[in-house]
């Protein structure tokens, strides 16, 4: 399931975002200004699952009235989903090298970090329990999910710390994240999944089949999606090694049409799997990235509710 | 424009290095970090741009500076320097210092001296001043300014070449510093009579060997805006040897002549030979010396002298070297002065109880004067001596004859000592002196010492120095003194510790008498057994023969120590007997000088120093402060065309210190290459798309 972005007008400005240096305070900023500008907002609640049933009373929205029980039973019954209800959920954040890239004065990791902290934020706000995990070859910190004062600052804390910088290896990190958190709950993997499909494609496989919700949020730099970047030179990959004399203005065809194979492949793989997946470009603003993520739950409850309704 | 270390040009080809470094990509040198690089195909060079030069400009740059640092480095100079203040409308003051010391008797030199001095007279105009000096020891005159003044401008060329026509260079010392200083003194007296402000110049023409005296030019002050030129005149021979006088040698073997001969160091004669002859007759004495001498070294030669031949004047002459002004060495043995000492009191010379014992003993080995001890009866049948050539010791009483032949030698000018060995030699010196109303007088001590002494008088003078004068040691114990009336014309120079008179010094007539309170032996003190006796004897003796012996030896340039102030006639050794003139010879020789109504033989020889022709360096003259013309070091600093060029580039490159411009521009350059790069590669940081393109 792929959620298209239709960006608002105006949303904030990530250079002026990115020039608060505090993470949480980033945050804060992020979120109060989606609520207020949600207003009476659509998309209340990230749960999906459907939890019990009450019986109906006058002022009830009849949008949730069990039909089908009335049909068998006549009486009213409304659904109660888990929106409702308070929901786990683990943000996986890539920290390897090649998130260090950055081509407009921030990185793709100082862009996952602060979407990772509004992300939880905002759970927070609904008093959802949020979990981290940050990986690069392995899972090198993890806070299970959980709901105690104190909490969120832990996760501010471990988000702020600079990254080692190793390589990424994306499989073996969701294999060590679908050990480490066997209860259901919802994961959000921010990375630039920059590496090659195959490497990963089993262990997320094997994590949508433990019953997570796995949601993937590609956090991409605008230099990597056209490479209207940089000058000919001497170019080093950040995680590799490898070097090559690259001219940008000639290399630009072929990278680009690479690049979108690569991205075709991916979105081939993810929707195969069920998983949503998100382009987030650090140039676009974060609110509309967190209500892209938003909508996309909106439209995944939507599909679930239909599937109820069947 | 000349350089003093041109193979550093060859640094200006390090200029390829910047142009290879332009040509060279600069893209490749940038390093891009991507994080897709995955993506990315290697792009190929671009092969049309590879050759073409990036930054053209600031590869300009980095050209200019590399050639200017090598320029600077190979340190360049100019060959002619600025023209000083030479406008023909400025009248000029030129001193010429002409050298006519024995060093410019060498061949060739004379001629070509006078011939510079003749040019320096002929390029002057009618409003210029000149006045001509001759140094030959003592400064002279030639041409003085009034001259030159007066005399119509057609004839002042010949007025120069008059007053050198019959000149010959002297035989005295390079006396440089001192002429020049008189030639700043006829600036002053030039300028007086000038009606404008005219250019002062000093012309030295000279050989400027290394004998000449120039200290005499620290802390002069020159005139602003004067100037020196040193005008060197070169030999026809650039090597000599010479004799340098050093004195006699007298040995059991005999007499003989010691000389040092000097090798210059561009001589090319090395086998020469001295010969000793008889100054008079030039008849060879002896057999001639071989000696091999290579250049640059110095050899000590001893010529034995016959002793027939010991007391004539005589002449070393050396031969086979290039040049002969400084060949010949006059020479003339000091005769010992003879003195006889009679001996008043009938004493045995073996007595040792008695003075003449000591005397005899004293005076045993003194070479000057030669004293002979004679007793009073031998020398009263043979006085016929010349006042100062006998001393008187009486040491007994006196008979009226013997009292008369003493005062008599004593009035003409002999000195007498009188030794108090009894109380009636009161009486005897008293009659000597020509006083009376002397009485004895009996010093209050048993053993009476030496208390007051008067160091300043010339008998005592020669143990002024605390070092010697210690009489504490000396104790006389039959003392006696003399109690001298009021009026008298004796002295006491010393006195014994009660104040009592010990020594007497009394002029009689045109000698002396000394009085000495006391006997001279040692029964009666230890005064003879003191290391003090000798000398204090010597010097009275040498004091009654009329001082210390003068020089018989001196150079042309000091004759002035041979001569002792008095008035001195001389006469040639070759001219006939007794036509003595009182004119100052100015010849090296021998010379028989009166003084006096006595006569003796003297040598003047060449100034040793004349010999030593290495070139005096220029560097001499700069750091004395002589304001030196930059052409006239030009000139005067060689003495062999190739050695000169040597020479002068680097003073004259020290001078203009044009490196010190070039690495000053070379600097301001790398600076602003500095910016200009750091210009260039913000803008390509900024816009890399540029620099690619």
């Amino acid at each position: 399931m792929v959620a298209t972005t239709t960006a608002p007008a105006q949303g904030l400005d990530p250079q002026a975002l990115f020039a608060i240096k505090d993470l949480e305070l980033r945050a804060r900023v992020v979120v109060e200004g989606l609520w207020s500008g949600l207003h009476r907002s659509p998309y209340a609640g990230f749960s999906v699952e459907f939890t019990e049933y009450r019986q109906y009373a006058p002022g009830d929205d009849l949008r949730f009235l069990d039909w089908k029980l009335l049909a068998r039973s006549d009486r009213h019954y409304v659904k109660k989903f888990e929106d409702e209800t308070n929901v786990r959920c683990l943000i996986l954040v890539d920290t390897s090298r090649s998130m260090l890239f950055g081509s407009k004065g921030w990185t793709k990791a100082d862009y996952a970090r602060t979407l990772a902290a509004t992300f939880a934020y905002f759970l927070g706000q609904q008093r959802d329990v949020v979990g981290l995990a940050l990986f690069d070859s392995v899972v090198h910190d993890y806070l299970p999910p959980r709901w105690k004062p104190g909490h969120f600052r832990h996760m501010m804390a471990l988000l702020e710390r600079e990254p080692a910088g190793r390589d990424t290896k994306l499989g073996d990190a969701l294999d060590e994240v679908a050990k480490l958190c066997p209860k259901r709950s919802v994961v959000l993997v921010l990375s630039d999944f920059l590496a090659p499909v195959a490497e990963w494609d089993q262990a997320l496989a094997r994590l949508a089949a433990a019953r997570h919700d796995v949601r993937c949020v590609q956090i991409l730099d605008p230099a990597e999606i056209n490479l209207d970047f940089g000058q000919a030179a001497v170019w080093e990959d950040m995680e590799g090694g490898r070097s090559v004399y690259v001219d940008p203005a000639q290399a630009r065809a072929g990278y680009t049409t690479r690049f979108n194979a690569h991205q075709a492949e991916l979105k081939a793989a993810l929707e195969k799997r069920g998983i949503i997946r998100q382009v987030a470009v650090t140039d676009q603003p974060l609110d509309f990235v967190l209500l892209e993520l938003l909508q996309a739950n909106h439209a995944r409850r939507a599909a679930v509710r239909r599937r109820v309704q069947l | 424009m000349s350089f003093l270390s041109p193979w550093f040009l060859l640094g200006a080809a390090l200029i390829v290095g910047p142009i290879i470094a332009h040509l060279i990509r600069q893209a490749t040198r940038h390093r891009v970090s991507f994080s897709a690089t995955r993506f990315l195909s290697a792009s190929p060079p671009k092969l049309d741009r590879r050759n073409r030069i990036q930054h053209p400009w600031l590869l300009l740059l980095r050209c200019i500076i590399v050639g200017v640092l090598a320029m600077g480095f190979a340190r360049p100079y100019f060959k002619r320097d600025l023209p000083v203040l030479n406008t023909p409308t400025i009248p000029q003051s030129v001193v010429v210092v002409l050298d006519e010391s024995a060093s410019m008797q060498r061949t060739g030199l004379w001629d070509a001296a006078r011939k510079k001095v003749y040019d320096v007279a002929d390029s002057l105009g009618p409003n210029d001043q000149f006045a001509l000096l001759g140094v030959s020891g003592g400064i002279e005159h030639l041409v003085t300014y009034e001259q030159w003044k007066q005399a119509a401008p057609a004839d002042r060329l010949a007025l120069v070449r008059g007053a050198l026509a019959d000149k010959k260079p002297g035989w005295g010392a390079k006396n440089l510093d001192a002429a020049i200083e008189t030639a700043s003194t006829e600036w002053e007296q030039m300028s007086e009579n000038a009606n404008a402000v005219t250019r002062k110049k000093i012309v030295v023409v000279s050989d400027f060997t290394a004998s000449g005296r120039v200290s005499g030019l620290a802390g002069l002050n020159w005139p602003k805006g004067s100037e020196v030129n040193l005008e060197t005149v070169t030999p026809t021979h650039a090597g000599n040897a010479g004799l340098q006088w050093l004195g006699w040698s007298e040995s059991d073997a005999g007499l003989s002549v010691r000389a040092r001969i000097v090798q210059s160091a561009k001589s090319t004669a090395t086998s020469l030979s001295v010969q000793l002859k008889d100054a008079e007759t030039n008849a060879p004495i002896g057999d001639a010396q071989k000696l091999t001498i290579q250049a640059g070294d110095t050899q000590i030669v001893s010529v034995p002298v016959p002793s027939e031949a010991a007391k004539k004047p005589l002449r070393l002459d050396l031969s086979g070297d290039e040049e002969n002004f400084d060949n010949t060495l006059w020479a003339v043995h000091p005769a010992p002065r003879e003195m006889t000492l009679t001996y008043y009191g009938g004493h045995a010379a073996n007595d040792i109880k008695h003075a003449r014992f000591y005397l005899e003993h004293a005076v045993a080995g003194w070479k000057d004067p030669l004293v002979k001890v004679v007793a009073s009866e031998a020398a009263s049948a043979t006085s016929t001596s010349k006042p100062g050539s006998e001393f008187i010791v009486v040491a007994g009483p006196l008979d009226a004859t013997a009292m008369d032949n003493v005062r008599n030698k004593v009035s003409a000018g002999d000195f007498a000592l009188v030794l108090l060995n009894d109380p009636k030699m009161v009486d005897t010196a008293a009659s000597i002196a020509g006083e009376t109303d002397w009485s004895p007088l009996q010093p209050k001590q048993k053993n009476a010492m030496l208390g007051q002494i008067d160091f300043q008088h010339p008998l005592f003078s020669l143990f002024s120095d605390p070092h010697y004068s210690d009489f504490t040691r000396i104790q006389f114990t039959q003392a006696q003194s003399v109690k001298l009336p009021a009026k008298t014309a004796a002295v006491v120079v010393a006195r014994f510790d009660d104040t009592s008179p010990a020594v007497l010094e009394v002029p009689v007539g045109q000698g002396r008498m000394i009085v000495w309170g006391g006997d001279w032996s040692t029964a009666v003190g230890n005064w003879v057994l003191s290391t003090k006796f000798v000398p204090w004897l010597e010097n009275l003796v040498e004091r009654a023969a009329g001082g210390a012996q003068r020089p018989v030896i001196a150079e042309m340039s000091d004759t002035a120590k041979l001569l002792d102030g008095q008035a001195t006639k001389w006469r040639p050794i070759s001219a006939a007997e007794g036509t003595f003139t009182e004119t100052t010879p100015t010849l090296p020789g021998v010379y028989q000088i009166q003084q006096g109504g006595s006569t003796r033989w003297v040598a003047l020889q060449v100034p040793a120093a004349a010999s030593n022709i290495s070139l005096m360096p220029l560097e001499t003259w700069e750091k004395l402060g002589v304001p030196l013309h930059a052409q006239a070091v030009t000139s005067a600093t060689p003495i062999a065309a190739p050695l000169g060029e040597d020479q002068t580039a680097p003073k004259l490159e020290a001078r203009q210190k044009l490196w010190r411009w070039l690495l000053l521009g070379a600097a301001l350059l790398l600076a602003l290459e500095s910016i200009y790069s750091l210009a260039l590669a913000r803008r390509t940081e900024h816009n890399p798309n540029e620099v690619a393109a």
